[in-house]
């Protein structure tokens, strides 16, 4: 093994690394989603000819993938550190090995593979290909060349990178669960985030009103097609991550039939599609006006 | 001259599932570009690792060959003036070709002339011609799913990176997906990874085994195995080896080396099938097993990279990774050990089959009464009917499993594993393990008998509900996969020749199904059978069977699936022959009037002509035969039989007037068409053969 980090040093060197390869440094989205992919640093940006490089960390809530902390390796909150290159670099494999490096994971010293997996989000229309990255077995990293987002064709084409920060820092403190973390001298991962973690997992398997998150879908759809005539698409967005959230509330408590649910799915897939839209109509009026 | 050539495309990992195709294909379609573009070679060999694919030509010409052709110019008229003199037409025509007027032949009908040239062209050097070709060889290569990258949009497996093209020692000069074609290659990933300098092409291997890359995918696959064979055998046993992990393997690293892992002995007491699903299909370890067919606490994972250095690190993670899974695996096998299978069942009331159709309880019950059935028509021994019975019932309930929860591909194998633990009968454990089976169009089917007939129940009622809620199956659309229950359905009756009708298939089921669903679709019947008959048609054209007489078969009276492909073999066997247009004439001939009989009461006294009666004799003393050999599967002898009727169905419609005013002669006659035709239709409909048949 190589040097101990804590949770919060894992985070930092690959700040920094990023920052050096020329990355901003993003903070997260202060809404709920899935995936940071879908914080508009992501979703917004790899769409259009632009360049973009970002790198940051995100807070992702999957409701289904909730255990009560039971289990060492998922949760229904966890943290994703993304990285966006647009457009990617020739060896962006290489520098990503390069970054494993920078957290002492000397490549010399290990096994890292690239296992093929096409990554896809039903709810935001996107779809790329690319590998999910193992490090001496162990799964640490989503890589994946975007190909189409809300619907479109991306071009130039960006290459996201997204690190499974508590498996990764679990792997380099060799730990056997993801809540023996050390996040700083003396807490625990679990110390910080398992009462979190059970409440959230009682919400969302038995008590989200379902009534309830199937009015408020209704509301904050209507107000993002409401919003998007306006012109305002990031607002607008705002509400599609609310539903797409308030749609995984109630695909964790067993509420959707199976069509039920694709129908939601298309309902949020709709909502993204049209906000990436008016986001790329809007450009290019703007161009225009210079 | 001749000298070898070199080319490396240097990209992204490619994915370990297309790499063997790309490898082959890139042969193929170099081999078809060099012969197009004229240039001889003595052999071409192809390879390939995640990173490159490598096309090396041995004994390649320096020059393209000389090509000779002829060329049609302008007609005679427009060639030539009234004296006789070349016309600017015929000049320009020279000129293209570089020849003198006077080496142009003329050729065709007199009237209508025309002016011929040979164009000679000189072969070229390999240097030119390479860069014409190499880029179209490579883009071309059958990507099932490219991505899209750069500039141009180019499209391949994952984005090309570096080019590496040489003749001999000279760099010959292209352009691959907007990359340079230099002499610059790179080495391992972990081993070696930097740049490296090809000399020339004859040294290529030399200097890709110096940065410790294996380009030869089958002496990677030597090397696993040979490797994995030696390590297990320290273990005290042999890798479970299974051709597709061991060409993923294979493909997904550039310079293999396998090691052994081990884990706590403890876990050995989970089902061999929860370990064999954490170690290969999650973590792609070879399981090892003893001579006593039990798994060693051991594994062999396979590095990309070194053999030594590093070695524990990764052994050590890996390890953890794999005990990470079998504690979760103890955890629910445990957990699920607390419950039977029984207690399970009333909890099915919980699971939603399909949305508006009811509960997995409500299935669990259908399945049952189905297996029934369908023990009952095959005449199963009451046993095993039991069994079967039994077994549909329970064949659900692993799904409220945590392991099943956790493994989905491990739905029924568990449920078998659970039952037969529980004490269960092991054939109601067996039939429980396999009622998934066929998982997909290369998998077995289940055992013959109650594992079968349990098989059948769920595949039948998922259909019969599915079409009873009207749902439809189009392209891309078939989330409830019932195209795959469907093949399962095909598979299983023909496999073991279950002399099932399509009443059998549908009748029952589509009864219980319009018991939980509301308003069921009226079409539901006749959909679920064309839906039935269309697996069995793609089943039979993948055997080469010719559309023609699949399609004639299956639009028979026939309706035991079982049955069509024997029926289809003997009609193919007589494509071509003059059998098969006697077969088609003598349908034709008593089917068109046959078709109006009213009855098929042959009455012997009416039959005035001996023509007819002679007819008559011959259907009377073949039909016993004709019934044997169709029932007994002889579809041959069957078709043999018709074919002998063929001379007496002519001369009775050759000598006698069938629409006689005679009407009650009239209707016996109708009738006897009538019962020869139905020998026809009863096996295929023969209309649809026409075109097989020349001058039909």
């Amino acid at each position: 093994m190589g040097k101990f980090l804590y949770f919060r040093e894992v985070v930092s060197a690959l700040q920094d690394f990023w920052f050096e390869k020329g990355c901003a440094i993003g903070e997260p989205y202060d809404l709920e989603k899935g995936a940071g992919t879908f914080n508009p640093f992501t979703f917004f940006r790899v769409l259009g000819p632009e360049p973009w490089k970002i790198a940051y960390v995100e807070p992702c809530r999957r409701p289904t993938d909730a255990r009560y902390g039971d289990n060492p390796y998922r949760a229904g909150y966890y943290f994703q550190f993304q990285v966006i290159l647009k457009p990617p670099p020739d060896m962006v494999v290489e520098m990503y090995i390069e970054s494993l490096e920078r957290l002492g994971l000397r490549r010399e010293d290990h096994d890292i593979r690239f296992v093929e997996d096409n990554w896809e989000s039903p709810t935001l229309g996107a779809y790329g290909l690319g590998w999910e990255v193992w490090l001496d077995g162990n799964e640490i990293t989503q890589f994946t060349y975007f190909q189409e987002v809300g619907g479109i064709q991306v071009n130039p084409i960006s290459c996201e990178i997204t690190y499974g920060l508590e498996r990764l820092a679990a792997y380099i403190q060799g730990k056997g669960s993801m809540w023996e973390v050390e996040v700083s001298p003396g807490l625990t991962y679990k110390d910080v985030y398992l009462e979190q973690e059970k409440q959230f997992s009682a919400y969302g398997f038995l008590h989200a009103d379902t009534d309830l998150l199937r009015r408020q879908f209704d509301e904050w759809e209507a107000e993002c097609k409401r919003l998007l005539k306006e012109g305002l698409f990031l607002v607008a967005y705002d509400c599609a991550l609310k539903c797409s959230h308030l749609f995984n509330l109630l695909d964790a408590r067993g509420a959707l039939s199976v069509s039920e649910r694709q129908n939601y799915i298309l309902k949020v897939r709709a909502m993204t599609r049209d906000c990436a839209r008016v986001y790329v109509k809007s450009k290019e009026v703007s161009k225009g006006d210079r | 001259m001749t000298g070898d050539y070199l080319l490396e495309i240097g990209s992204d990992e490619i994915p370990a599932r297309y790499l063997p195709g790309a490898v082959e294909d890139l042969k193929h379609r170099a081999v078809e570009a060099f012969r197009a573009a004229r240039l001889r070679f003595e052999e071409i060999e192809t390879y390939g690792t995640p990173r490159r694919l490598v096309l090396y030509v041995r004994g390649l010409e320096e020059m393209s060959e000389d090509a000779v052709s002829r060329v049609r110019g302008p007609s005679k008229k427009a060639a030539y003036d009234a004296d006789g003199n070349p016309t600017k037409a015929l000049l320009g025509f020279c000129k293209s070709l570089g020849i003198e007027p006077s080496r142009v032949t003329l050729e065709g009908e007199p009237g209508s002339e025309y002016v011929y040239g040979e164009r000679h062209e000189k072969g070229r050097p390999v240097t030119s011609v390479l860069p014409e070709i190499i880029p179209g060889v490579v883009m071309g290569i059958d990507c099932p799913h490219p991505m899209r990258w750069g500039e141009e949009n180019w499209r391949w497996f994952r984005p090309i990176r570096w080019v590496v093209s040489l003749y001999e020692t000279e760099v010959v000069p292209l352009k691959v997906a907007g990359k340079v074609a230099g002499r610059v290659t790179y080495g391992h990933r972990s081993l070696h990874p930097k740049e490296a300098y090809v000399p020339s092409a004859g040294e290529y291997f030399r200097v890709l085994s110096s940065v410790f890359v294996e380009v030869d995918g089958e002496k990677r696959t030597e090397k696993i195995l040979g490797e994995a064979r030696r390590l297990a055998a320290r273990e005290g046993g042999k890798p479970v080896v299974d051709e597709e992990l061991l060409s993923e393997v294979a493909s997904i690293s550039e310079h293999p080396s396998p090691f052994v892992g081990r884990f706590d002995a403890k876990y050995l007491g989970l089902p061999k099938d929860v370990l064999i699903t954490s170690m290969r299909h999650h973590q792609r370890y070879f399981p090892i097993v003893g001579d006593d067919g039990a798994l060693r606490p051991a594994f062999i994972g396979v590095r990309d990279g070194d053999p030594e250095n590093g070695i524990e690190t990764v052994r050590k993670g890996n390890e953890w990774v794999l005990r990470a899974r079998l504690e979760d695996a103890s955890f629910f096998f445990e957990q699920d050990r607390k419950v039977s299978l029984y207690d399970l069942l009333p909890q099915l009331e919980g699971v939603r089959f399909i949305k508006n159709a009811g509960s997995m309880k409500d299935k669990a019950g259908r399945m049952e009464e189905i297996a029934g059935f369908l023990a009952g028509v095959l005449g199963l021994p009451e046993a095993e009917a039991r069994a079967a019975k039994e077994a549909a019932l329970l064949a659900k309930a692993d799904l409220l499993t945590a392991m099943v929860g956790e493994f989905p591909e491990l739905e029924g194998i568990m449920g078998g594993q659970y039952a037969g633990m529980e004490g269960l009968d092991p054939l109601v454990a067996g039939s429980i393990a396999q009622h998934y089976m066929p998982r997909g169009s290369k998998d077995k089917i289940p055992a013959k008998g109650a594992p079968s007939i349990v098989a059948l129940s769920d595949k039948l009622d998922t259909l019969a509900v599915s079409f009873a809620l009207g749902i439809e199956v189009s392209g891309s659309q078939d989330p409830l996969g019932l195209r795959r229950n469907a093949l399962g359905v095909v598979a299983i009756v023909t496999g073991h020749g279950y002399d099932l009708t399509m009443e059998d298939l549908t009748g029952l089921p589509l009864k219980l199904a319009s018991g939980v669903v509301s308003d069921p679709s009226p079409e539901a019947k006749s959909r679920m059978a064309a839906f039935l008959k269309a697996r069995l048609e793609t089943v039979l054209l993948e055997q080469g069977i010719p559309v023609e007489v699949v399609r004639a078969v299956l639009s028979g009276n026939e309706t035991r699936l079982a049955r069509a492909e024997g029926m289809a073999r003997a009609l193919a066997d007589l494509v071509g022959t003059v059998e098969l247009a006697d077969l088609v004439t003598g349908w034709r001939r008593v089917g068109v009037l046959g078709k109006s009989a009213a009855s098929r009461e042959v009455g012997e006294a009416l039959l005035k002509d001996e023509a007819e009666a002679r007819l008559y004799e011959a259907v009377k003393v073949r039909k016993e035969h004709l019934e044997k050999a169709f029932e007994s599967g002889d579809y041959a002898g069957y078709l043999r039989l018709l074919v002998e009727l063929k001379p007496h169905i002519d001369r009775c419609l050759d000598e006698v007037l069938i629409m006689t005013d005679d009407m009650p002669v009239r209707e016996n006659r109708l009738a006897l068409l009538g019962s020869v035709a139905d020998f026809w239709i009863g096996y295929a409909d023969f209309s649809l053969l026409k075109s097989l048949v020349p001058s039909g």
